[in-house]
């Protein structure tokens, strides 16, 4: 009889397991359990999730620093400006999208642990929000310390490594560019059928910021025919843009704050982890200033007369680095330019610039050939998004074609620095602290 | 050998062939301990000149074939004198052979392991057990001072901060607890173990090394510590037991830590207050308050008094020394009483065991005081041939009165520092006893005139604080244990185990309303209101303060034991699974305008801001001291051990043991690695080559394997904390992770390997044991930096490790063993342990500041506390200031100096002995019985402390070397105290306190403690109305014999306030 109890007694220990060894060892601890639980991760907008990577504004060539300012700059951003091969000891445009990463990684995890019956709409769109920063987070990554998208190479060159798993004892090894970027498409096109149409923050991803993101993305791998896909699938939801005629020029900060009063271009609101632009010795390249024209409102609502950086969309001093209409028409424009429908190309491109010269000023351009459209649209696309940190992948990828090749140039302390197409230093390199702990390669 | 085998065989097969067919005489019994009537399994019976032989089962009972029908039984138990008797058929009853205790031995009987007892023979591992002797030569309230010199291994530290503390064998975790486990009957306790009492533990076994511990798997790695408490006697008359002791202490001496003398200590004030220090104090709107020197000096100047009336009142001050007034009226002679009455025998159908205990003391602080109830009871059942029951209960009652105040301080008016030590020079008392008024927060003036608009009085009295204070915390502890034993075959069994244990922990600490912490709160708080009535936030009143803590254990255990034996083949081994489930949660509440006599208490307003009454411009709001915890540890557990001797001579011996707790992450749940260990033990004088007959015994042995060490501070679970006000940037909740998920946390792991050889000489005048051990610390919990990539940047897991290896060696001499007896015993430990893996690390200065216990800062290649410090140059001849090293060149640039690279300080040693041990001499003489103890702790280090100018100028007491400083050229020839600096300069000041020179040897002798007893014994037939008697004086603490370093310091209470006091007991045991 006892052999039976002591038999019962091992069947019970071992089938109570589960729940018994499942109790919080603290009851203070707050082990995120609930969907808005995990809700509130997402939504720690201001100090991580809607934060992006800022060093590409030092390096893309379209600002320039004085010298004393540049004496006073950390030295990251000090060795970025002159795109130089020192190793920085940390970079938090390293630490924080792995940051989110990992917190969308424990969002996912955790909305995995919840049962089926709650897949409510707002489970649905909570995990369709940590795909969606995830990829974001994996694309601005790729920005920096991977290589330019190359379709030939993309499986031979190194991509980032890509944590999809929460668990901080696996340390990943770098995936290839190909592996990189089908990662970041697929949580995209995953994250699309679970988001809201609109979202109830615009910190807060939705259907049209992944489209916005994916034409992003195809735009900088040169699928034009994809891009072209997702901006127009974008802008048939939202195509609303901004009449700057209705600005104040004379304002410091133009734009409105547009997470209080909505900027109807804005799909989704990111902004840079640094005020570098709103540094006092940090003044626009004059080359760029030349481009605007006089009656060109961008030139009075994007810069002080002293040529320092007011444009962002966030309406704030932080660059603004999210997903916008505007960005959108350029897209698309460069993509049906690129297919050859020309006209309509131009007539898109003018449809944005419209709103953008003082009322009555724009004259619509004529659809020339397609090598002058396209020249159009990029001078365009570059005097529209600057300070967005989209010049350097721009660059990266125009870069690979001879025809839109250029140099980048700095004179500074009498000296002049050079950043060629296919320059190694269009790959940021990896920080020492990451090198020392852990084993992968470093960019060259 | 041959036939004894083959006996032995025969005897076991086929008893009832033989018993038939022989015709011989069966003479059956037990053996049985004569100090406690416990059963000893595995002595040896023979019969004296035959060749038979046999040994007792588990329960201690024998039965032997005889050829004649009388005969001489030898019967022998290692641990115990040998017994003859005769016996002679035919046999009325059963034998009873009762073995004495040899009082020489440290009685290694069987140890006990808390899943089972293992006779010395077959123990591969490392066991140290304590005879209840042995136990009980000692007198103390608690059990765990009772071990220190006699377990070797074991050692309680008593350095600074968290280098303290017991262990055993080193230290082996970094950030996990390195207390050993601690295991009372069967299961781990976590209650307070001062509430156990001493008198009603029957043994205590010690387990080392891992075939010893690992059966307690992922917490056995700081070894473990099993305490059996006294259980019911077999076949006994009712025995009552009785034990009383008196034990007082020295006045503790508070002129121990040397100072500065009164008329220095003015003297400075004097020129601080020349030089205008105090200026921005007297017009400070805090109202700080000044010592009656600077006041004097206060008065003079504003002329309400002479000159000549200030150098007066100055040199009055200068006679007096406070520290006199703390030993006349805050400290006393401790005093301890102890009581306890047992009963322990049997009936037909049961064992059964009582006993009350009361202990009553008086600490040395005045008001402290602790007094603790005790009640024990087992009883054991047997239902059935084959089932024993046995209940238990446990229960303490301990109520420790905290109304000592410790030493008053004063808020420092150049510092606002609150909690400064008292000028030298106050008075507690005036000449006839009446207690005075100190200051305290305020000035005196501020004080008064407070009073005068209606504040409650704000004066402050250290010795009237002491008799209104209330303050008490009564702790209640009780287990309750239930044991089924089922005899399934003769050589299996099966037990269940439960054991339900409740800890509350309940203090009350009452400021009345005449306290000075309730007028003082309600004073602060108050404000002059429209129409100058006065608003109080906090109602006049008294303030109670209540805390509760409480545990609770589920323990739950079923195993099966299995003991056979197969002619040369001996099998021993037991498997099992257990439960455990342990909960505490704690409160903390206050209760403002408190009225005792009604226990109710009035509202307050915890959320609006009240300005300070003394700075308005201040305000803050009312303490909300109200808090809730709780906290859940669950572990399941399998474990194996199995241990197979083969002809009595080879032992292999192995455990495993898994453990699941919600400590762990899932896949360390999931994997199920088990701690394991094994061992061998060769007992070398049973081999038939052995002649040695000098060493009569000899035994070999070897284990190694690993145990573990959880670290209840990190968590595997994902943690994360909501943000105080919504996201800045949207308003939303929003929430940051705090603790990443680390599915793979796991217990840290100590692999140990461990050595031993046991011998005795011929008649035992020699015996002892010498063990070797190496450990290692792997996967410990420690800070490190970590890839980004991960998303965190520093890991807190497992990954630092490290590494010790020492000698644990006891030798027992008999020098003398007749009428007059001379015993000696001998317990030397060496350890060293080092930190090999840890890659966090940090400044110089912290290690040199907190690496002997201030804090852990481990670093790699030293040991985990250590002392470090920076080199010295000497003084400067010119000015007398000291001199240290920047790149090896001399230097007076201190910050540069305190801003080396931890490369460049001085490493002298660990903060911790590395050689300790005892040296016991006991010589009897008839009854009369005297032990002398003498302990010695080696190779280790400590910091002296000295004068620090920048304190001076702060107007603190500083050190007493304040008077060797330098003060003119030449005097650097005769000492290394710097001199007196124009201006303070801390940098200056902690270079030289961390400096080579004031790091002294620690090694040290000491006299520990003597004992002096008298014992009576019954003869029969006397009218002597006890069965044993005995009367004893002992001694604790006499002091130091030889110390390596010079001065007064006691090198192991060199940072205390006063070294410990002597002891005195007086005592009495009666058994009836």
């Amino acid at each position: 009889m006892k052999c039976f109890i002591f038999l019962v007694l091992a069947v019970l220990l071992c089938s109570c397991q589960e729940q018994f060894l499942d109790k919080k060892p603290q009851q203070s601890l707050l082990v995120p359990r609930t969907v808005s639980d995990y809700q509130a991760l997402l939504d720690n907008a201001n100090s991580l999730m809607n934060v992006a990577p800022f060093l590409p504004l030092a390096a893309d060539g379209d600002f320039r620093v004085s010298e004393t300012g540049w004496n006073n700059l950390a030295q990251p951003v000090r060795s970025t400006y002159l795109w130089s091969d020192e190793i920085a000891g940390q970079l938090s445009d390293w630490d924080i999208p792995y940051k989110q990463v990992f917190t969308c990684n424990v969002v996912l995890e955790g909305l995995e642990s919840l049962s089926e019956e709650n897949q409510s709409p707002a489970y649905r769109n909570l995990k369709g929000s940590a795909l969606f920063f995830r990829a974001l987070a994996f694309y601005n990554l790729a920005q920096q310390f991977a290589a330019p998208y190359d379709r030939a190479r993309a499986t031979a060159l190194a991509g980032i490594p890509l944590p999809l798993s929460s668990d901080i004892n696996l340390l990943m090894p770098r995936a290839s560019l190909e592996t990189t970027y089908a990662q970041i498409i697929a949580d995209l096109e995953a994250a699309r059928p679970l988001l809201d149409q609109t979202p109830q923050l615009l910190t807060r991803p939705s259907q049209v910021a992944v489209c916005a993101l994916l034409a992003r993305i195809y735009l900088s791998m040169q699928d034009y025919s994809s891009a072209l896909g997702q901006a127009s699938l974008a802008l048939a939801e939202k195509k609303t843009l901004l009449d700057y005629n209705t600005l104040k020029a004379g304002s410091s900060l133009p734009f409105p704050v547009t997470l209080n009063v909505p900027n109807p271009e804005v799909i989704f609101y990111l902004r840079a982890n640094n005020t570098f632009l709103a540094n006092q010795a940090v003044f626009a390249d004059s080359a760029l200033i030349g481009r605007y024209d006089d009656l060109d409102l961008r030139k009075h609502l994007f810069f002080t007369g002293q040529l320092q950086f007011k444009g962002s969309y966030t309406g704030t001093i932080y660059p603004f680095q999210g997903l916008s209409t505007d960005e959108l028409y350029l897209i698309r424009a460069e993509c049906l330019a690129r297919s050859g429908q020309l006209a309509a190309a131009v007539q898109l491109l003018d449809e944005l610039l419209q709103t953008r010269w003082v009322k009555g000023a724009f004259v619509p351009h004529a659809a020339g050939s397609q090598q002058q459209v396209l020249n159009l649209i990029l001078s365009e696309r570059r005097k529209q998004l600057v300070g967005r940190g989209l010049r350097w992948s721009d660059l990266r990828r125009l870069n690979q074609d001879p025809q839109f090749a250029q140099t980048l140039k700095r004179t500074f302390s009498s000296q002049v620095y050079m950043l060629k197409p296919g320059d190694k230093r269009y790959l940021f390199r990896i920080p020492l602290d990451e090198i020392a702990t852990h084993d992968i390669a470093q960019n060259p | 050998m041959r036939t004894y085998v083959t006996f032995f065989l025969a005897f076991y097969l086929l008893p009832g062939f033989f018993l038939s067919a022989s015709g011989q005489f069966i003479a059956r019994g037990m053996v049985v301990s004569a100090s406690d009537s416990l059963a000893l399994p595995g002595a040896v019976v023979k019969v004296k000149g035959g060749s038979q032989g046999v040994t007792t089962d588990e329960k201690g009972r024998f039965q032997i074939a005889l050829v004649d029908s009388s005969a001489r039984l030898q019967i022998s138990y290692i641990g115990f004198r040998t017994l003859e008797i005769s016996v002679r058929f035919p046999l009325q009853t059963d034998l009873t052979a009762a073995l004495s205790p040899d009082a020489n031995q440290l009685g290694e009987v069987v140890v006990s392991t808390g899943y089972q007892t293992v006779p010395r023979e077959r123990a591969t591992g490392s066991f140290s057990s304590v005879s209840h002797a042995l136990f009980n030569r000692r007198v103390s309230t608690d059990v765990i001072s009772r071990l220190n010199d006699l377990v070797p291994g074991l050692i309680t530290n008593r350095g600074t901060g968290s280098a303290r503390g017991l262990l055993i064998r080193g230290q082996s975790t970094i950030n996990s607890s390195a207390r050993p486990l601690i295991v009372i009957d069967n299961f781990p306790y976590e209650g307070d173990l001062s509430t156990l009492n001493p008198n009603d533990v029957e043994s205590v076994t010690v387990l080392k090394d891992a075939a010893a511990a690992s059966i307690w798997g992922a917490r056995a790695g700081n070894g473990v510590i099993v305490i059996t408490t006294k259980k019911g006697a077999i076949d006994a008359a009712p025995k009552i037991s009785f034990n009383t002791n008196f034990t007082a202490g020295q006045m503790p001496d508070l002129f121990y830590q040397s100072q500065t003398s009164a008329a220095d200590f003015i003297e400075n004030e004097r020129l601080r207050f020349e030089a205008g220090s105090y200026s921005n104090a007297e017009k400070n709107i805090r109202q700080y308050p000044f010592t009656p020197a600077v006041e004097t000096l206060i008065a003079a100047r504003d002329k309400t008094i002479t000159p000549q009336q200030a150098q007066q009142q100055l040199d009055a001050f200068k006679q007096i020394d406070v520290r006199n007034d703390y030993q006349k009226y805050l400290y006393q002679p401790s005093l301890n009483q102890q009581y306890s009455l047992g009963i322990q025998g049997s009936g037909s159908k049961n064992r059964y065991f009582l006993s009350g205990g009361y202990d009553r003391s008086r600490a040395s602080e005045v008001g402290n005081h602790y007094e603790r109830f005790s009640f024990n009871a087992s009883n054991t059942y047997a239902v059935s041939r084959r089932l024993d029951l046995t209940a238990g209960i446990y229960f303490i009652q301990s109520t420790s009165t905290q109304n000592s105040q410790g030493l008053p301080t004063y808020t420092n008016a150049l510092t606002g520092y609150t909690g400064t030590a008292m000028y030298p020079y106050a008075r507690l008392a005036d000449g006839s006893g009446n207690p005075l008024d100190l200051i305290r927060q305020n000035r005196l003036s501020f004080v008064q005139k407070a009073a005068g608009i209606g504040l409650l009085d704000w004066s402050y009295n250290p010795i009237r604080e002491i008799s209104l204070a209330d303050n008490k915390v009564k702790l209640t502890d009780y287990r309750m244990n239930l044991t089924a034993d089922y005899r399934i075959s003769k050589a299996l069994r099966a037990n269940i185990l439960y054991q339900y244990a409740r800890g509350i922990s309940e203090g009350r600490n009452y400021y009345s309303a005449a306290t000075f912490t309730a007028r003082n709160l309600v004073n602060s708080f108050s404000s002059i209101g429209a129409g100058g009535t006065l608003v109080r936030p906090i109602p006049a009143g008294g303030i109670l303060d209540q805390a509760t803590s409480a545990y609770q254990s589920h323990n739950l255990r079923s195993q099966l034991d299995y003991s056979q034996s197969w002619g040369r083949h001996e099998v021993s081994a037991i498997a099992g699974a257990e439960l455990r489930d342990l909960a505490r949660n704690g409160s903390t509440y206050r209760v403002y305008g408190y009225d005792n006599a009604y226990a109710t208490g009035k509202a307050v307003d915890y959320v609006t801001f009240f300005p300070n009454f003394v700075n308005p411009s201040n305000s803050s709001r009312i303490p909300y001291l109200d808090t809730k915890t709780g906290e859940s540890d669950r572990y399941l557990s399998y474990y194996a051990n199995a241990a197979y001797t083969f002809q009595k001579r080879y032992v292999f011996s192995a455990s495993a043991r898994l453990d699941q707790s919600n400590l762990f992450g899932v896949k360390t749940n999931d994997k199920g690695v088990p701690l394991f260990s094994s061992g061998l033990a060769w007992n070398l004088s049973q081999e038939p080559f052995y002649h040695a007959a000098w060493l009569p015994y000899l035994k070999l042995r070897a284990t190694y394997g690993s145990s573990g060490n959880s670290n209840k501070n990190v968590s595997a679970f994902t943690t994360a904390a909501f943000g105080a006000q919504g996201d800045a940037a949207t308003g939303a909740t929003y929430a940051t992770i705090q603790n990443p998920p680390n599915p793979s946390l796991r217990w840290e792991r100590i692999q140990t390997f461990n050595a031993g050889v046991d011998f005795d000489t011929r008649n035992r005048v020699f015996s002892g044991s010498l063990e070797y051990y190496h450990k290692k610390g792997i996967d410990l919990i420690g800070v490190r930096p970590y890839p980004g990539s991960s998303g965190i940047k520093t890991f807190t897991g497992n990954y630092a490790a490290t590494k010790g290896q020492g000698i644990d060696l006891s030798v027992q001499a008999r020098i003398f063993d007749k009428e007059f007896k001379w015993y000696s015993m001998l317990l030397m430990s060496q350890v060293t342990d080092k930190v090999t893996k840890y890659d966090e690390t940090t400044l110089a200065v912290f290690y040199l500041g907190n690496g002997d216990g201030a804090g852990t800062y481990p670093l790699e290649g030293k040991p985990l506390y250590a002392l470090y410090s920076l080199r010295w140059a000497g003084l400067d001849p010119l000015s007398g200031d000291p001199l240290g090293y920047v790149d090896g060149e001399v230097s007076k640039d201190y910050a540069a100096i305190l801003s080396a690279d931890p490369s460049q300080m001085i490493y002298h040693g660990p903060a911790r002995p590395k050689v300790f041990g005892a040296f016991r001499q006991t010589v009897s003489w008839k009854a009369l019985s005297l032990s002398v103890n003498m302990t010695y702790r080696l190779g280790y280090f400590y910091r002296a402390r000295s004068v620090s100018y920048s304190d001076l100028a702060d107007g603190l007491t500083v050190h007493g070397d304040y008077g060797l400083r330098w003060q003119q050229p030449g005097d650097e020839q005769r000492t290394q105290v710097p001199s007196q600096p124009a201006f303070p300069d801390s940098n200056r000041d902690n270079f030289y306190l961390l400096s080579q020179g004031l790091v002294k040897k620690a090694d040290h002798v000491r006299l520990q403690d003597v004992n002096l007893s008298y014992n009576w014994s019954k003869k029969t037939g006397s009218a002597f109305p006890f069965s044993t008697a005995q009367l004893y004086v002992y001694a604790d603490n006499l002091g130091i014999l030889w110390k390596a370093s010079k001065g007064k310091l006691d090198p192991d209470y060199a940072q205390a306030l006063y070294a410990l006091p002597r002891t005195l007991s007086i005592g009495l045991k009666l058994d009836f």
